[in-house]
């Protein structure tokens, strides 16, 4: 069964239009200064409407993982065990991004361990980011 | 101190039988579930049915929709179904609907609200304070049907709203509580068989209850060693971590604190009543923000109702995923932060021992019933109608269902209305 394929929508269409051209971005909102993600139609912390997509590193660590083995997504069954992990991106603690961890195993990272995005295709040419653990 | 403290009461409740699945009989519809847990309550104590002035529902769905598939006509045929909403009673259960089917003449108050029982029920509490209604009637129905529980993705292949940043990574069910309960175990330092006396603990009172679906269905225990070679569902999460979807309706009755007394039952006083609802920080939500909102959150109760964590004589606190019981613990200053999981041992917590636990097993224990257990045993231990699983100092409780990251409602019951 093939992946799941996300469906924009007006508001998160900007960020999975960047994703698709391989570039990481999240909502800014210029009336509070701060991150949002994912994005919203007006500042869930101000209500502010001057919002706008501002580009990441796409540098991060981990927030926090799993390792899941009975998912209710039926399109990943097939992939358990998989791990999944929530990655804080280095611009904003607010803009958290889920990642599969490709190329890990559990138990050689940890929290906190730095990771770097890359893009997984999905569908013909729409991608997800996904994040790979750094060795340092 | 709230102005309304120990100014009402539970004053009875009554529980449906609890099976795994619907058997698409009528006589076990969720429609006749929640008639039959109202009924019971009504008779728990003493009343009839035209005293009750207030109904109030959670009505569900829960277990997912029945549509697309027919309503059996053995439903359409008995009971007074919703115009344009074939669902209500089958697969959800409206306030209007029960006052309809069991045939309430004019309730002053008819409310729905898609919230977690603690909330449901706190609504009522404010009703019967503030004078709204006199005897308020709160119904949980809890739907469960064939086939596998709460599938998603798509036969399409898309994925829209919220999770469209979620479901791509497989992250769904207890994904969420995975993610908070491995940051816990990383910041303290914990691990998961810590949570093995606990989880035990649960199945133990479970089937020491009445309405648990593990005492009326599968009266077997859990022995730690099972508990430690679950499968994981997500780890940090295992099997018996999550509670097992059941079919079955509770109910409660509300009132002031003076018309309880001159009914059945003793009443358990309410002293205090709090809610929260949290926003996740980002795609999921965070335990750090979490630890500062709840908080806020305890200390209100606390305060509300003049009492503090010393004054509890036993708790009972969401366990729908047992993972989330210890963040409960801390936030609720039985245990430093970080120590809860040493403190939740068996002769602490069992029902013999010095501060008992989640004393119908919780949700953990009795089966998934979105938290009814947690608010269920409190009235019954406060009342003193525990039977075989009466603690023995019953005096004063905390009653919590929901997981940290969404909307829990919570109470502290007393027996007495100003201790």
């Amino acid at each position: 069964m093939p992946k799941l394929v996300p469906a924009p929508d007006e508001v998160s269409k900007p960020f999975w239009d960047a994703v698709n051209e391989k570039r990481l971005v999240a909502q800014f909102c210029l009336d509070c200064n701060r991150y949002q993600h994912p994005p919203q139609a007006v500042c869930a912390r101000c209500d502010g409407r001057n919002l706008e997509f501002r580009s990441l590193s796409g540098k991060g660590k981990i927030y926090s993982w799993q390792v899941m083995h009975d998912t209710r997504v039926r399109q990943m069954q097939e992939h358990q065990p998989f791990l999944i992990a929530v990655v804080e991106c280095d611009e904003s603690p607010d803009v958290w991004l889920l990642t599969n961890l490709p190329g890990s195993e559990p138990n050689q990272f940890e929290v906190g361990d730095p990771v770097e995005v890359e893009f997984e295709e999905v569908g013909p040419g729409k991608f997800i980011p996904q994040f790979r653990v750094v060795r340092q | 101190m709230w102005e309304h403290r120990g100014k009402v009461a539970f004053a009875g409740v009554g529980h449906a039988e609890v099976s795994r699945r619907w058997d698409e009989d009528v006589e076990s519809s969720i429609g006749a579930l929640a008639i039959r847990a109202a009924t019971r309550a009504i008779e728990d104590c003493g009343l009839k049915l035209e005293d009750i002035d207030g109904i109030f529902s959670s009505p569900g769905p829960l277990g997912g929709a029945w549509a697309p598939r027919d309503v059996p006509t053995s439903i359409t045929d008995r009971y007074q179904m919703t115009p344009g909403d074939l669902e209500d009673g089958v697969a959800k259960v409206s306030a209007a609907w029960l006052a309809r089917n069991m045939g309430f003449s004019a309730p002053k108050v008819v409310e729905d609200r898609d919230v977690i029982i603690g909330t449901i029920l706190n609504h009522a509490i404010d009703a019967v304070a503030e004078g709204r209604c006199d005897y308020a009637l709160v119904v949980r129905p809890l739907n469960n049907f064939s086939g596998r529980y709460g599938q998603e993705g798509a036969s399409d292949g898309l994925v829209s709203g919220p999770n469209q940043f979620q479901h791509p990574y497989g992250f769904s069910g207890p994904a969420r509580i995975a993610s908070l309960f491995q940051r816990y175990l990383w910041k303290y330092g914990r691990k998961h068989e810590e949570l093995a006396d606990f989880v035990v603990n649960n199945r133990r009172n479970g089937l020491m209850c009445e309405y648990s679906y593990y005492y009326q269905n599968r009266p077997e225990p859990l022995t730690r060693e099972e508990y430690l070679n679950a499968r994981w569902v997500t780890e940090p999460v295992n099997l018996y971590d999550c509670d097992m979807p059941v079919h079955t309706a509770a109910a409660f009755i509300l009132t002031t604190a003076d018309r309880a007394r001159d009914l059945k039952n003793p009443p358990a006083y309410v002293l205090s009543r709090a809610g929260i609802r949290h926003r996740p920080r980002s795609v999921t939500a965070s335990l750090e923000d979490l630890e500062e909102a709840n908080a806020g959150f305890a200390a209100r109760l606390y305060e509300d109702a003049g009492v503090g964590p010393k004054d509890l004589q036993f708790a009972n606190l969401y366990d729908g995923f047992a993972v989330v019981t210890p963040m409960w613990v801390e936030t609720f200053g039985l245990a430093e932060k970080g120590e809860a999981l040493p403190w939740m041992t068996a002769d602490r917590i069992a029902i013999e021992g010095s501060f008992p636990l989640n004393t119908a097993g919780g949700s953990n224990g009795v089966g998934r019933t979105h938290g009814v257990s947690l608010h269920y045993d409190s009235v019954l231990q406060i009342q003193g109608r525990a039977n075989q699983r009466q603690v023995q100092n019953n005096g004063l409780c905390i009653a919590l269902s929901g997981p940290p990251p969404d909307a829990p409602g919570a109470q502290i019951l007393s027996a007495d209305p100003a201790p």
